[in-house]
């Protein structure tokens, strides 16, 4: 299977700074999140994918074309949402919309047609003969996103595509985006530093860190592979409870008296950990059940030192 | 991404050349310029000149009119090449003005917006995007300086006799070569200006400014240096020479002339200039140096 | 009422006024004024207008081939008279007043920081008169050390007969008159451009037609010549330059004489008058920040 992405030691040196160091790695699945803390180097790397920024050394395929020998072909199946505002002066929306559908190729009777199609579609209809500097903020990212569409891409890049967008707002466009990977067989690119947007999605992160890869993770793997966790306050616990959770498969750890730490494997439920306190006749004041999120996973790969090749 | 199914889909259908791309930009750049009422009228007046020049033609070849006009016998109303010369001064004059009001905002918008990368994520080059802003002002200015002035040539050829026309024919060339290469200075000056300076008022000045201080340190060189040189610096100045050679007349401009193969190689200097300043500032992004 | 009674009532109201508190505020405007104008990136084309006639009169000085004869002293006399009546008057101190002057204010609305400044407890007429002095403080400073360079560069290849044409000849009192042609010019252009500034959005087509203007006024009627700067300006020439022919003598013909004093006074009503203009209009000045 081609890779949506894949970096072969790709270096980006900009201004007399290298920002990207000789990157490798490649994802797989439709929808990949980058993420990274602000100067991570995500935008970089996005620019780079776009052919913004020559690479310095090594390259990249994106959908399996070469970002530096086929250029032009990867263009054309690009859909890109920039991070800034950008749009046309004194255009009203629809002229702007239908303007970048035919500078993508698309003849002006269908890019006005489909110009209509995406205002409707992210929601925007009826303020489409409005002119852009009156457009809120929200509705300024709703149609950078209309204009990202338009020409009907087969990659959609969004760059920090939720920033400045009240919450109401952010989960309409997350909606939005959720719902153009599930509709169709469309790639998603979706650079951001809000690990919630990523995780609901994204099925593969990309984690920069400082220009290099801290990881790349499956998040469908990772769930699967997660393990699970119980934190207790107990009354009447005793070293018994301990063994019988440990003959369950259960890792353990108590801390003094009253609380205890339990590592579930796959099989036991917390409905098992009632039945044996019961039996036990030990009292649970407290339980806290919580899973390896994406934001332990992306903590654990910060937290992780350097390691050469671009690779954390 | 039809409405009543409300989903997205790739698009499939057909799509244009990869050539004519750029013209989308020129197409709704110009749209965009017309638009503008002070513009349109601009360019409506940029046509009263040929008006005067055509009707001249007319007269010149109609004698009945010369005579209803009191025109002596005594009073000779030639078409020539100083006709055209002057003609193609006027017009290039007013293609100046044209161009210091349309030209500040085809790039520099494009820059205060953050629109460039959205075009050049899209399948168009940073040429192709340089081509389709040259090609409005080309479009407009051509419109009002070698159109006109071969219609001209064509209605003196039609209403005097071929033994003018076939003799005249070697005009086209100054006529086509002058045109254009005061188009793509003009353009090329107005959108490196309009690429740098971000802001439209600054830009037309800076291109206004580009046509008048550099002749004034012409000037001062000259006056110090006792030297015809400094001229180099008037772009307008060494395009006139140039335009009137090429048709065969001297040029009256009040300055010391300079060398022909000089002023040429002025200019391209001036060409190439411009489109190194494009090529640094035509950039999706800009770098920050550290 | 009568007018002594109104007279001395004017007068206690502006003996109340408080003009030292204004006069510091003043101050302060013009050198943050001055700063932002002299030491920015952007101002830099301002010191090549400048500049440009001082580094060619300095490559004249390096070319030691040329001459050094009381002829061509004379030229060079003729020459400098040129550089500044044609290039400094006419182009230079004229672009970059334009650029400075039209910076003031509408730079700020560009920018989009004008609102701080009329937020700040400060009196918008105080702020017009702040930024304009500031304006002006820049533009003489640079073109009076720029006309200084040109007079050293020009006189002194020719070593004592330069020094005595400056010093026993009419040298420094040429070099006055180019000095006040200079500041006047300053003070002229930088008001005319202070009020397009604010009554256009765009003030660089009045700008050019201000300079066409500026070039034909010596073709019209008197009346019409007073509402010129280089009509008062050109009453100021210490030296009459040999007449460059056709079109280009507009620029230098004497338009009717005036004496010096009324000349100098003349630009310094007209220029007072565009700035109380100025402070009047700024009053309704109501901030409307646009993307072109």
């Amino acid at each position: 299977m081609t890779p949506t992405v894949e970096l072969s030691g790709l270096e980006v040196t900009l201004g007399g700074r290298r920002i990207l160091h000789g990157l490798n790695g490649a994802a797989h699945s439709r929808a990949i999140g980058l993420l990274g803390p602000n100067g991570a180097g995500k935008s970089t790397l996005i620019n780079t994918l776009l052919g913004f920024h020559p690479p310095s050394s090594g390259t990249a395929h994106v959908l399996g074309l070469d970002i530096r020998a086929q250029c032009n072909e990867l263009r054309p199946l690009v859909g890109y949402m920039p991070e800034n505002e950008a749009f046309i002066a004194r255009s009203t929306g629809i002229h702007f919309v239908r303007y970048m559908a035919e500078i993508s190729g698309l003849p002006p009777d269908l890019a006005l047609e489909r110009a209509h199609e995406a205002f409707v579609y992210v929601g925007l209809g009826e303020a489409r003969y409005r002119p852009l500097g009156t457009y809120s903020l929200g509705m300024k990212q709703l149609v950078k996103l209309a204009q990202a569409i338009v020409h009907g891409p087969r990659l959609l890049i969004l760059d920090e595509p939720t920033n400045g967008l009240d919450p109401p707002g952010r989960k309409r466009l997350i909606g939005l985006i959720r719902e153009i990977r599930q509709a169709s067989d469309t790639h998603l690119l979706l650079s951001s530093h809000l690990l919630h947007d990523v995780e609901q999605t994204c099925e593969e992160v990309i984690i920069l860190r400082e220009g290099r890869i801290a990881a790349i993770l499956n998040l469908e793997e990772e769930r699967r592979a997660n393990r699970r966790f119980l934190e207790m306050d107990v009354i009447g616990a005793g070293a018994t409870f301990t063994s019988a959770l440990e003959a369950l498969g259960c890792e353990c750890a108590a801390f003094g008296a009253t609380r205890l730490k339990v590592v579930l494997p796959p099989g036991v439920e917390i409905r098992d950990v009632y039945g044996l306190a019961a039996k036990q006749d030990v009292r649970i004041r407290r339980l806290n059940y919580r899973r390896d999120s994406l934001e332990d996973l992306f903590l654990n790969a910060m937290e992780q030192a350097g390691a050469p090749n671009g690779r954390i | 991404m039809a409405v009543y199914k409300r989903h997205y889909e790739w698009y499939r259908g057909r799509l244009t050349p990869q050539r004519w791309r750029s013209f989308v930009l020129t197409r709704y750049a110009i749209r965009d310029l017309l638009r503008s009422r002070f513009f349109l009228a601009c360019f409506v007046l940029s046509f009263v000149p040929v008006l005067i020049f055509a009707a001249y033609v007319f007269i010149a070849n109609n004698n009945l009119l010369r005579s209803l006009l009191s025109f002596g016998s005594m009073v000779r109303l030639a078409v020539e090449p100083k006709f055209f010369a002057i003609f193609l001064s006027v017009q290039t004059f007013l293609a100046f003005l044209l161009t210091c009001w349309a030209a500040p905002t085809l790039v520099s918008g494009d820059i205060t917006n953050g629109a460039l990368p959205l075009f050049l994520s899209r399948p168009l080059s940073r040429a192709e995007y340089v081509a389709g802003k040259f090609a409005v002002l080309a479009t407009l200015l051509s419109c009002i300086t070698w159109v006109p002035a071969l219609l001209l040539l064509f209605l003196q050829g039609g209403l005097s006799n071929s033994r003018w026309l076939f003799p005249h024919l070697w005009m086209i060339g100054p006529i086509l070569w002058c045109s254009w290469l005061w188009i793509a200075l003009l353009s090329l000056l107005a959108l490196a200006a309009s690429a740098w300076v971000k802001w439209r008022m600054l830009a037309m000045g800076s291109i206004f400014g580009m046509f008048i201080i550099p002749p004034g340190f012409g000037g001062v060189l000259n006056a110090t240096l006792h030297t015809n040189w400094g001229n180099l610096l008037n772009l307008s100045y060494i395009f006139q020479e140039i335009l009137w050679a090429g048709f065969g007349v001297s040029y009256q401009g009040g300055l010391g002339a300079v060398p022909q193969s000089a002023a040429w190689l002025m200019l391209l200097a001036v060409a190439l200039v411009c489109l190194g300043l494009l090529q640094v500032r035509l950039r999706a992004f800009e770098v920050v140096r550290g | 009422m009568n007018i002594r009674e109104s007279s001395a009532r004017l007068v206690s109201r502006m003996r109340e006024q408080p003009w030292g508190f204004w006069s510091g505020q003043i101050a302060v405007l013009m050198r943050r004024e001055v700063g932002r104008q002299l030491f920015t990136r952007r101002r830099m084309w301002v010191y090549l207008l400048a500049f440009a006639p001082v580094l060619i009169t300095a490559l004249n000085f390096i070319d030691r081939s040329t001459p050094k004869d009381t002829a061509a002293l004379q030229d060079d006399t003729q020459a400098l008279a040129g550089i500044i009546q044609f290039y400094y008057v006419r182009l230079g101190l004229f672009f970059a007043c334009m650029s400075i002057f039209t910076w003031l204010f509408r730079g700020e609305m560009v920018e989009r920081t004008l609102h701080y400044s009329f937020l700040s407890a400060v009196r918008r007429e105080v702020l017009v008169v702040g930024k304009f002095l500031g304006g002006l403080a820049t533009a003489i400073l640079l073109f009076e050390a720029a006309l200084l360079g040109c007079f050293y560069f020009i006189y002194v290849r020719f070593g004592s007969a330069g020094s005595a044409y400056v010093f026993q000849g009419p040298g420094l009192r040429q070099m006055g008159a180019y000095a006040l042609v200079i500041a006047l010019g300053a003070l002229g252009y930088g008001a005319v451009f202070l009020g397009l500034s604010l009554l256009f959005k765009n003030p660089i087509v009045p700008g050019a037609l201000l300079l066409g203007w500026e070039t034909i006024t010596p073709i019209l009627p008197r009346s019409l010549q007073m509402l010129s700067v280089t009509f008062y300006l050109k009453q100021l020439y210490p030296v009459r330059l040999a007449g460059p022919s056709g079109i280009l003598n507009l620029l230098t013909v004497l338009p009717e004489p005036l004496p010096s004093y009324a000349a100098a006074c003349g630009l310094v009503c007209f220029a007072a008058l565009v700035v109380v203009f100025s402070c009047y209009w700024i009053r309704k000045t109501e901030i409307t920040y646009t993307t072109d």
